[in-house]
C-alpha cells in the first residue's frame, strides 16, 4: 500500500501546491485506513487507489469502521483526499487521450468540465452527507437541503445556501452544520454561505419565508439573486428543495404580472453589472477571469434564463444552448458564446489545478513561462517560433473579445426589453398616458435607485431621457424642484449613488440635467456638480471609477468637461490629484490631465479647434499625446476623401477631418515649445493639400450644379497670399487671389460657384478667408485682364503689389504662373526704386497709426521691428533683384547669395523671422488670437519656450524684454536695408 | 434675417473695426454655423481718412463676396457716414455714433443713433473698446447673430482676463439699443 501511495504522490506532483494538504492528510492515515478496512473484510469494498463513483456506499463503510468521532473523521478524511486527487488526476488523463484522439478541443474541454463537475459534486455530496450523518445522530433535525449555488468545479471554495423547515430541532440542525463547515474546511475546502451573510441570518440556513423576507428587503443584491438563481440540490429533502423554487424564484422570472417590478429589478443590476464591466478595457498587465469573460458570459445566460422563463436548468453552458434553441435569430451569438465560456472555464480550471487557485495571472514573464504546461494540456503546440503559451493568449483575448462583443449586443438588445417590462414605461412617450404621468417622476426614481445596492441598468431610462426632445428629461428636472427638503436631497441623493456605481451613467445623467433649458435645470445641475465634488473629496475610489470611463468612453468625460464651469473645472482638477498605487491608472490619470489641459487651456482659437476635434472624433482623444499617430489618423482620412467610391459629401467631410486632424496635431507640437519649422512646414503642407484638394471636389460640385463642363486647362489659378503664401502657420484666416485667364463667362461662373464651395466648407474649419480683389472686382474670382488693367491704370497700390509680389501657386499650372509674374511682377520691377520707396513709406505710416504708449504690450506683426516690416523689407529685396518665388527660407538663403552686402542684415532677419514667428504661434495657441502681445499673459508662453527649443526665460516679463530688444534690431536692420535699397525718388 | 445680408464698419484708421468685422462674421460663421464673408481695407486707404471693413452673412451660400447694396451701414465719423451712405439700401439701417455723425443725407434708410464713442469713454473708461460698443449696438439693433455666439467670438479674441472689459462694453452697447 506504500507503493500505491508513494504513486500517487509522484504523480499529484504534477498539481498545484495547494493539493499538497490532500496528500498530508493521506499520508497521515491511509495505512491505518488500510488496515482497519482489512480488519473488517472490506477492502475490496472501497476503492482507495482509483477513482470509482461510489461514494455515498464507500464513506458509509469508511465511517463506520472508524472507532469513535475523531477516528471516523479521519477516516472520511483520508478517503476523500485520495478520491479527490485520483479525481483531478483521471480528469487530466481523460483530457489528453480526447486531444490525442483528434477530439475538437471545444468537445474536449466539454467533456472534461463536465465530468470534474459531476464528480466534485458527488463527492463532495458524500462526503457532506457522511458528516451530517455523524453530527445529526440521536438529533431530531428539520427537513432541510443544502443546495450549491456557485461554480461546480473545486476553487477555493464551495458557495452554499441552506433551507430548513420549521419541523424539528433547528438548533440541533445549526450545531451539525457548524461542525460540517469546520471539518470541511479543514479537509477540503471552504464551505461559503454568501446568503446566511448577505440576509442576516441567524445561524447557517433560514426557512423559505425568510429568504423571502430577505428578497422583499433588498431586491437587487444582485450576487445574492444569481445565487438564488443557481441553486442545485446538493444534499437534502427534495420536496422541500422544490417548494424553495417554487416560492423563492418565480420573482425573478417574466412570467408573472405580479412579480414584474422584481424581474425587472433584477434584470437592471444584473444588466447593470454587465453595462459597468463593459465599459472598463480588460487591463493589459493581467488576465482576470472574471471580470474579462466569465461573469459577462454568465450574465448573458442568466439574463436569457430569466427573460425566457427557463426555470429548470441552471447551468449557464446549458442554458446558453437552450438560448440558441429558443430564439433563432440569435442562435450564432448563444452558441458561440457557450464555446466561449467553455474554452474560458477549461483554461481557469487548468490553471487552477495545475499552477495555483487564484482568479488573476500576471502577465509578467515569469507568469507567462508557467502556462506552457496549460497550453499543452489544452492541445497548443509550438509553432513557428512561437511557444505554445503564447499561442493560448492570443486564443484567450480572442475569446475575450468576442464575449465582450455578443454582450454589447445582447445588453443593447435587453435594452429594450428593459425598456418594455420597466415600470416606468408609463413613461415613454409611444404609450398612452394612463394618468400616472402626474406622478413624480424624480421621487419614484430614485426611491428604486436608493434601494439598489451595487450596480444598476439604467440605459433605457437614459435614451428615454434624452429622446423625445427632452420631454422627460424636464419634467425629472421639474419633479426634482418640486421637492423639498430632504425630500430633494433623497432625489440628489439617489442620482449620486450612480457617482460610485456607475460613473459613466451618473455623468450622462448629469449631462442629460444640464441639456434642460431653464433656470431649474442650471440650479440642479449646479447643486448635483458641487455635491459630486464634495463626494470625490470625501470618499475612495471616485477617482478610479472616472479613469474608467474615460478609459473607455471618453467622449463622455469630455462632454461633462465641456459643461463645467472654470470653478467647476478647477476643483475637479484639484480632486483628480491623487496618488495611485496602480501603475496602469496612474498611466491613465496622466493622460487625463493632459487631456484637460489640452482641453481647456490655450486660447479660445486653440479651443476651437479642439472641442470640434474631440467632440466630432472622440476616438482619437487618447491619441492626444502621440502627434505622429494623429498626423497618422489625418492621412488617413486624406486617403478616404481620395477613395472615387464615397460620395462627393463623404469625401468633403473626410477632407475636413483630415485639416482638423493635421491643425490639431501642428498646435499640440507648438504648445510643447517644438521648434517652428516642425510644426510650421507640416502646416503649410496640409493646408495646401487641403485646398488643392478641396478645389477638386467643390469643382465637382460645380459642374453639377451649373451642368458647365469646361476644361480650365492653365487658365485658373488660385494662388495663396498673405501670410499663408509666407508660410505663416496659425493665421487668422488664408488669403487668396484667384485668377481666370479667360472671358469666358461660362467658365467664369463654374469656377465662382467652385469659390463658393470652397468658401462653405473653408467657414466650417473655423476661418474666413479673403479673396483679393474681390474688393475691387467684386467676384471670388478675378479675371487676369481686369487685374492687368487694375495696374495698368495705375489703381494698384502697394499692397496690391506686395499681395502679387509675395503670392504662392497653390492650384494651377506653373506656366500660368510663369506669365502671370512675367505680366505683373514686371510692372513692378521695373520701377523697383520707386516700389521700395512706396513700400518704406507704407511701413512708416503703418507705425505712426500704431503708436502704443502702452510698455507692456507690443504689437509683434504690426508694431515697429515687427514681422510686418521684415517681410516687407524681404520684400523690397525680391523686387530690387527681380527675384520670384515665395516669401521663405529659399527667398532668404538666394537674396544672401545674391547681395552679399546684406549678408550680416540679411542673417539678423532671418534668425528674427523665426523667433518672432514661434512667439507669435505659441502666444496664439496659448492665450489669443491677438497680435498685440500682452506682457501680464506672456508666463505661460515664456514657459513653454523655455521647456521646448525656445530662450531661456524665466517668466513673460523677461520674453517681453527678449522681444522689445530682438524687434528693435529688426528694426535697426531694416532701416540699414532701406537706407540703401530705397533711393531717393527722380 | 434675409438670405444675404451686407453690413459695412465704417470710421477712421485705428478705430478697431477689422477687428469687430471679423468677430461679427465669426460669431455667425463660428458659432452660428452661419455662413459668411469678411474684407477690409488695407493701406493708404486705412491711413487716417475713412477705413472700412464688410461682413456678409447668409444662411445659404454667398454668391458674390463684394458689399455693395448694403443692409446696414455703421458709421463712427462724418467722413465715413458722407462717403458710404450712398451704398445703403432704401430699407437699409445706418447706425451713427450721434457724438461724431451730425449731418445725416436724406434717404428712406432707418437710422438708429448711439453714443458710442461716449459710453466707451464714460462707462468703460477705455475708448479703444468703442468698436465693441459698436458692435452691440449693431447686434441689438439687428439680431443678426445672437448676443452670446458675439460674446463668444470676443473672448475668442482676447486674452482670458480681458474679456470682462470687451464683454463689458459690447453689453453697454446692447443695452444702449435695448434700453430705448
Amino acid at each position: 500500500m506504500d507503493e500505491q501511495f508513494t504513486r500517487l504522490s509522484r504523480r499529484a506532483q504534477l498539481l498545484g501546491t495547494h493539493y499538497e494538504r490532500y496528500l498530508i492528510t493521506a499520508a497521515g492515515n491511509h495505512k491505518e485506513l488500510v488496515a482497519r478496512l482489512e480488519h473488517h473484510s472490506k477492502l475490496d469494498q472501497v476503492n482507495l487507489w482509483t477513482h470509482h463513483p461510489a461514494h455515498d456506499d464507500q464513506m458509509a463503510i469508511v465511517r463506520d469502521i472508524g472507532r469513535g468521532e475523531s477516528e471516523k473523521l479521519e477516516f472520511l478524511a483520508t478517503y476523500y483526499a485520495l478520491q479527490f486527487l485520483q479525481m483531478n488526476l483521471l480528469a487530466l488523463d481523460r483530457l489528453e487521450l480526447c486531444l490525442a484522439e483528434g477530439e475538437r478541443k471545444v468537445v474536449a474541454y466539454r467533456t472534461f468540465l463536465e465530468s470534474q463537475a459531476t464528480n466534485y459534486q458527488r463527492l463532495n455530496r458524500a462526503y457532506i452527507s457522511a458528516l451530517l450523518d455523524l453530527f445529526l445522530k440521536g438529533t431530531n433535525p428539520p427537513r432541510f437541503v443544502i443546495c450549491n449555488v456557485g461554480t461546480r468545479w473545486d476553487q477555493d471554495d464551495v458557495d452554499i445556501l441552506i433551507v430548513h423547515a420549521e419541523d424539528g430541532n433547528i438548533e440541533a440542525l445549526n450545531k451539525a452544520l457548524s461542525k460540517v463547515i469546520t471539518e470541511f474546511f479543514r479537509r477540503a475546502s471552504r464551505l461559503h454561505l454568501y446568503i446566511a451573510e448577505r440576509a442576516g441570518l441567524n445561524g447557517f440556513s433560514a426557512t423559505i419565508d425568510e429568504y423571502v423576507t430577505s428578497l422583499d428587503r433588498d431586491i437587487t443584491d444582485f450576487v445574492m439573486s444569481s445565487e438564488l438563481l443557481a441553486a442545485e440540490l446538493l444534499v437534502g429533502n427534495v420536496e422541500l428543495f422544490e417548494e424553495f423554487r417554487k416560492r423563492v424564484l418565480i420573482r425573478f422570472f417574466s412570467t408573472s404580472e405580479r412579480w414584474r417590478r422584481f424581474h425587472v429589478g433584477f434584470l437592471r443590476g444584473l444588466l447593470g453589472e454587465m453595462h459597468s464591466m463593459l465599459i472598463s478595457d480588460i487591463r493589459e498587465d493581467r488576465i482576470d477571469f472574471k471580470s474579462d469573460s466569465l461573469r459577462l458570459a454568465k450574465g448573458i445566460a442568466l439574463a436569457g434564463r430569466v427573460s425566457r422563463n427557463i426555470r429548470n436548468e441552471v447551468h449557464p453552458l446549458n442554458v446558453l444552448n437552450i438560448l440558441a434553441d429558443k430564439i433563432p435569430s440569435w442562435r450564432r451569438e448563444y452558441l458561440a458564446m457557450g464555446d466561449a465560456l467553455l474554452w474560458v472555464e477549461a483554461f481557469r480550471l487548468l490553471y487552477q489545478m495545475l499552477i495555483v487557485q487564484e482568479e488573476e495571472i500576471e502577465l509578467t514573464q515569469s507568469d507567462v513561462d508557467q502556462l506552457a504546461p496549460i497550453a499543452a494540456r489544452m492541445g497548443y503546440t509550438s509553432k513557428g517560433g512561437i511557444p505554445a503559451s503564447s499561442h493560448l493568449l492570443v486564443e484567450y483575448y480572442r475569446v475575450v473579445e468576442e464575449v465582450r462583443q455578443i454582450c454589447r449586443e445582447v445588453v443593447e438588445n435587453m435594452t429594450s426589453y428593459v425598456k418594455e417590462k420597466s415600470t416606468y414605461s408609463y413613461l415613454t412617450p409611444e404609450r398612452p398616458d394612463d394618468g400616472r404621468r402626474k406622478r413624480n417622476v424624480a421621487h419614484e426614481m430614485a426611491t428604486s435607485v436608493n434601494r439598489f445596492s451595487g450596480h444598476l441598468f439604467f440605459e433605457d431610462i437614459l435614451r428615454t431621457l434624452k429622446s423625445d426632445g427632452g420631454a422627460l428629461a424636464g419634467k425629472l428636472v421639474e419633479d426634482t424642484m418640486k421637492l423639498k427638503g430632504a425630500r430633494r436631497k433623497n432625489v440628489i441623493d439617489g442620482y449620486l449613488q450612480f457617482a460610485s456605481s456607475d460613473p459613466t451613467t451618473f455623468l450622462e445623467l448629469v449631462l442629460t440635467i444640464h441639456r434642460v433649458t431653464g433656470a431649474q435645470s442650471t440650479r440642479l445641475f449646479a447643486r448635483v456638480v458641487e455635491q459630486f465634488l464634495d463626494k470625490m473629496r470625501k470618499e475612495d475610489g471616485l477617482v478610479q471609477g472616472l479613469l474608467g470611463v474615460y478609459a473607455a468612453r471618453p467622449e463622455v468625460v469630455n462632454q461633462f468637461i465641456e459643461v463645467l464651469n472654470r470653478t467647476q473645472r478647477q476643483e475637479f482638477e484639484s480632486l483628480l490629484d491623487q496618488d495611485l498605487w496602480d501603475e496602469e491608472q496612474r498611466s491613465v490619470l496622466a493622460r487625463l490631465k493632459d487631456y484637460i489641459w489640452l482641453r481647456t487651456g490655450g486660447s479660445e482659437y486653440y479651443r476651437r479647434l479642439f472641442r470640434r476635434v474631440v467632440n466630432s472624433t472622440p476616438q482619437f482623444i487618447h491619441q492626444l499625446q502621440n502627434v505622429e499617430r494623429l498626423n497618422t489618423f489625418a492621412l488617413g482620412y486624406l486617403g478616404s476623401s481620395e477613395k472615387g467610391e464615397t460620395s462627393g459629401e463623404d469625401r468633403i467631410e473626410s477632407l475636413g477631418q483630415y485639416y482638423d486632424l493635421a491643425f490639431l496635431s501642428c498646435a499640440i507640437r507648438a504648445l510643447r515649445g517644438e521648434p517652428l519649422d516642425s510644426y510650421r512646414i507640416p502646416f503649410i503642407e496640409f493646408a495646401d493639400n487641403y485646398m488643392s484638394s478641396l478645389y477638386s471636389e467643390c469643382k465637382k460640385r460645380a459642374i453639377e450644379e451649373t451642368g458647365i463642363k469646361l476644361k480650365t486647362k492653365d487658365l485658373f489659378a488660385i494662388l495663396a497670399a498673405g501670410s499663408y503664401a509666407r508660410g505663416q502657420a496659425f493665421d487668422d484666416d488664408y488669403d487668396f487671389i484667384m485668377i481666370l485667364d479667360s472671358n469666358n463667362p461660362r467658365l467664369f461662373k463654374l469656377l465662382n460657384t467652385t469659390a463658393r464651395f470652397m468658401h462653405r466648407e473653408l467657414v466650417k474649419r473655423g476661418t474666413i478667408p479673403q479673396y483679393r480683389y474681390a474688393d475691387h472686382f467684386g467676384h471670388f474670382v478675378t479675371r487676369f485682364g481686369e487685374i492687368e488693367g487694375w495696374f495698368q491704370d495705375g489703381h494698384a497700390d502697394t499692397i496690391d503689389m506686395t499681395q502679387i509680389l509675395g503670392a504662392r501657386l497653390l492650384v494651377g499650372s506653373s506656366r500660368f504662373m510663369q506669365r502671370f509674374q512675367d505680366s505683373i511682377h514686371d510692372r513692378i520691377f521695373n520701377d523697383a526704386d520707386n516700389f521700395c520707396r512706396q513700400l518704406y513709406q507704407e511701413i512708416l505710416w503703418r507705425h505712426e497709426s500704431m503708436t502704443n504708449n502702452d510698455p507692456t504690450q507690443v504689437d509683434i506683426k504690426e508694431g515697429r521691428g515687427g514681422l510686418r516690416d521684415i517681410e516687407q523689407a524681404l520684400l523690397m529685396l525680391k523686387a530690387k533683384h527681380q527675384l520670384s518665388g515665395p516669401l521663405d527660407k529659399s527667398l532668404f538663403d538666394l537674396t544672401r547669395a545674391i547681395d552679399t552686402k546684406f549678408r550680416y542684415e540679411l542673417n539678423v532677419l532671418q534668425a528674427s523671422h523665426t523667433f518672432l514667428r514661434q512667439v507669435r504661434d505659441v502666444y496664439r495657441l496659448a492665450v489669443a488670437a491677438d497680435d498685440c502681445l500682452m506682457e501680464s499673459e506672456l508666463d505661460l508662453v515664456a514657459d513653454i519656450l523655455r521647456k521646448g527649443s525656445g530662450p531661456e526665460v524665466a517668466n513673460g516679463k523677461e520674453l517681453m524684454g527678449v522681444i522689445k530688444l530682438r524687434m528693435q534690431k529688426v528694426w535697426e536692420t531694416v532701416e540699414s536695408i532701406t537706407r540703401v535699397s530705397c533711393k531717393p525718388g527722380k | 434675417m434675409s438670405q444675404r445680408y451686407e453690413i459695412r464698419l465704417s470710421g477712421a484708421g485705428g478705430q478697431g473695426l477689422i477687428l469687430a468685422g471679423k468677430i461679427l462674421a465669426e460669431a455667425a460663421a463660428i458659432y452660428e454655423n452661419k455662413n459668411a464673408t469678411q474684407s477690409q481695407s488695407y493701406g493708404p486707404e486705412a491711413r487716417g481718412g475713412a477705413s472700412r471693413s464688410e461682413v456678409i452673412i447668409s444662411d445659404g451660400d454667398i454668391d458674390f463676396p463684394k458689399a455693395s447694396a448694403l443692409d446696414l451701414l455703421l458709421c463712427l465719423t462724418q467722413e465715413a457716414c458722407d462717403k458710404y451712405v450712398g451704398d445703403l439700401k432704401a430699407d437699409g439701417l445706418l447706425i451713427i455714433d450721434s457724438r461724431f455723425v451730425k449731418d445725416i443725407p436724406e434717404g428712406t434708410f432707418r437710422i438708429t443713433r448711439a453714443d458710442i464713442s461716449k459710453i466707451a469713454e464714460e462707462k468703460v473708461g477705455r475708448s479703444v473698446v468703442a468698436n465693441m460698443v459698436a458692435l452691440g449696438v449693431i447686434v441689438a439693433a439687428t439680431r443678426i447673430v445672437l448676443p452670446d455666439s458675439a460674446e463668444r467670438a470676443i473672448s475668442g479674441r482676447v486674452p482670458r482676463g480681458t474679456e470682462e472689459l470687451n464683454v463689458k462694453a459690447f453689453r453697454l452697447g446692447l443695452q444702449a439699443v435695448n434700453g430705448k
